[in-house]
């Protein structure tokens, strides 16, 4: 066999033994293009190169199978190292898994499950912790647990005796209300009673107050006749007096129970109409300097009602019958108890839409006692008033958003001044007595 | 696997040094193998070469013009009788100095003339063995070449076709060092022979 080989393959041993390098090739091709191991000679005289190769596939054929078992070796070395890591992990990792196991237990409340789990000193250690950190808490809460047993049997036990005692209250309500609704009744029929009374009873008065002022007002006008002046009509005259005295007591009473049935029934109208306070106020004043009134009370008392209007016109939105009885029974209180000197009464505005009345007497003073509810009900000193008057002029008062006070002077002596807003007017009054 | 890949490297190493000195004695082994049957065929060239009978015949043949057919009748009968005696000699030719074949053991190589064929020219030169040709069929020969001389006078060339089975016969062993190993002879002219 022969082949021709190219020149310019220089590389080949081929080539380099012609060009006569003895050498050896480890790294060359052959003319196949295959790599091969080679050695070169070159015969001088005979001008012959001389190579000797073997294919490199075969020459480390051996060495094929040593790689293979190198490499099987690495695979079965790899292997064992995964295993070795899995079972080192696991005999390192499972006591932690069971730890954490039972850890979760402990977190759901389940103390029962002893921690042992083995493993190296430092996770047996920690187990050994654990588990005493876990009996702890079993104690303590078995512990709680008692606690909260003893205390919630103590609760239900209070429950069931707030049970029996709200049932107990609730009896009690229903007796309460079984009362109050008899007592309601009683009220209404005693309220309904003396509202009857009142008005039956002051049906028959008008009359005799009539009759018994035409019947004095003849024997005054007899008694002034010399000729009639007799011991007999003297004495007439003083019964009719007394009577006509109590008979107004009476007539003021029955109206004063009216009132306050009305008040406390909370029916009480106010028939508002813009009105001169001046002008109500002059009308009471000159009412009760007429000497018809003044015989009222006891006509030798030297008592004088000082009034100064003011020059600014002062209009009012009120129920003129209302203020007209309000002052009237400031009046007549101041009266009652002021013996001798002057009863001052001024009206004046305070701001624009405020005005106050003020009624000031010459009196002793209002008792201190008597002060701090002096309009309450049946709150009086005097044995002839019925004690109604100051409490129907409060209400009357507030009815029409004002206010109505009492108080002593420096020198002990009462004012009563009486202060009303409204949108428009404002009033006020001043009882002194 | 770092050691294993250390040791694989070493052994590679290893059995790479191990192979290339075998390689190398091998190829020492057949330098010597070949040098030495190089000179074994220069002396069989010159088996033929020295005859003197042969040398005498062909001075005749050369000078003498009547009796050239007897010259040649008697070269004919020298070669025929050495051809044997040697092995691997197919054919011998016998060239006059104007390198037309005056006699050979194969009739077909008769008044060929190789006066520009190397081995002619060679020949005339010096002794040569080294000369390669192929026959028709592909079949790789030696041309062992030479000149003939009598008493310095140069009569023509000796050319003797031979084959290479000695040759080929010293790379069989290299079929038991290794499946793969191959020898190969390179000659200059890029003629390589693959044993």
């Amino acid at each position: 066999m022969n082949l021709t080989v190219s020149k310019n393959q220089t590389h080949t041993p081929t080539i380099q033994s012609l060009l006569k390098n003895e050498n050896r090739f480890t790294e060359s091709k052959d003319y196949r293009g295959i790599p091969v191991l080679a050695v070169t000679r070159y015969i001088d005289n005979l001008d012959w190169g001389v190579v000797v190769k073997i294919d490199k596939s075969e020459a480390f054929a051996s060495l094929e199978n040593l790689k293979y078992i190198t490499i099987l070796i690495g695979i079965l070395v790899g292997v064992s190292i995964i295993f070795a890591s899995i079972v080192l992990g696991n005999s390192i990792s499972n006591p932690i898994q069971k730890l954490r196991k039972i850890m979760k237990d402990v977190t759901k409340g389940k103390f029962d499950s002893k921690i042992d789990v083995g493993g190296t000193n430092e996770i047996e250690e920690l187990a050994k912790q654990l588990d005493m950190m876990r009996f702890t808490i079993s104690n303590t809460n078995t512990h709680l647990n008692e606690l909260v047993r003893e205390r919630t049997e103590k609760i239900e036990k209070s429950i069931v005796e707030l049970k029996e005692k709200e049932e107990a209250l609730k009896e009690s309500n229903r007796q309460l209300v079984s009362v109050n609704e008899k007592l309601n009744l009683q009220s209404r029929i005693q309220k309904d009673f003396i509202n009857i009374t009142a008005h039956e009873l002051r049906t028959p008065i008008v009359p005799i107050i009539t009759l018994c002022e035409l019947l004095y007002k003849k024997i005054m006008n007899e008694n002034k006749i010399p000729m009639n002046q007799s011991k007999e009509n003297t004495k007439k005259e003083e019964f009719l007096k007394v009577i006509l005295r109590n008979a107004y007591r009476l007539y003021q009473l029955t109206q004063d129970i009216l009132d306050v049935t009305k008040i406390e029934s909370q029916i009480l109208r106010l028939n508002k109409e813009l009105i001169q306070l001046n002008e109500i106020i002059e009308n009471v004043v000159n009412d009760y300097k007429d000497n018809t009134n003044r015989k009222r009370y006891d006509s030798n008392k030297e008592v004088r009602i000082v009034y100064e209007p003011i020059k600014d016109t002062i209009f009012v939105n009120v129920d003129k019958a209302r203020i007209i009885q309000i002052l009237s029974n400031l009046l007549d209180n101041a009266l009652k108890f002021t013996k001798e000197g002057n009863i001052f009464i001024s009206a004046k505005k305070i701001k624009e839409e405020q005005v106050i009345v003020i009624i000031k007497d010459s009196g002793t003073g209002i008792d201190l006692e008597i002060l701090p509810r002096l309009f309450e009900k049946f709150a009086t000193k005097s044995e002839e008033g019925t004690g109604l008057g100051l409490y129907i002029s409060k209400n009357i008062v507030e009815a029409h958003g004002g206010k109505i006070w009492a108080e002593n002077n420096s020198d002990d002596r009462g004012s009563l001044p009486i202060g009303k807003s409204h949108k428009t007017k404002e009033y006020g009054e001043n009882s002194r007595r | 696997m770092i050691f294993g890949s250390f040791n694989y490297i070493n052994m590679e190493q290893l059995l790479k040094n191990e192979i290339l000195k075998e390689l190398e004695i091998v190829a020492q082994l057949n330098e010597k193998d070949i040098q030495d049957l190089f000179e074994q065929n220069i002396e069989k060239l010159k088996v033929v070469s020295s005859r003197y009978q042969l040398n005498v015949e062909l001075d005749k043949y050369n000078n003498n013009g009547d009796n050239k057919n007897n010259s040649q009748k008697i070269i004919i009968q020298i070669i025929n009788s050495i051809k044997p005696e040697i092995k691997n000699f197919e054919d011998i030719m016998i060239l006059d100095p104007d390198g037309k074949v005056v006699a050979s053991t194969n009739n077909a190589y008769l008044d060929t003339i190789h006066i520009e064929d190397k081995f002619f020219i060679e020949g005339k030169k010096q002794n040569n063995v080294t000369i390669l040709f192929k026959e028709k069929n592909q079949e790789l020969k030696s041309y062992l070449t030479g000149p003939l001389t009598l008493s310095d006078k140069f009569l023509g060339v000796v050319t003797i076709i031979y084959g290479l089975e000695d040759l080929l016969s010293l790379f069989n062993e290299v079929e038991d060092f290794a499946a793969t190993a191959e020898i190969i002879l390179a000659k200059i002219l890029m003629v390589m022979l693959l044993l």
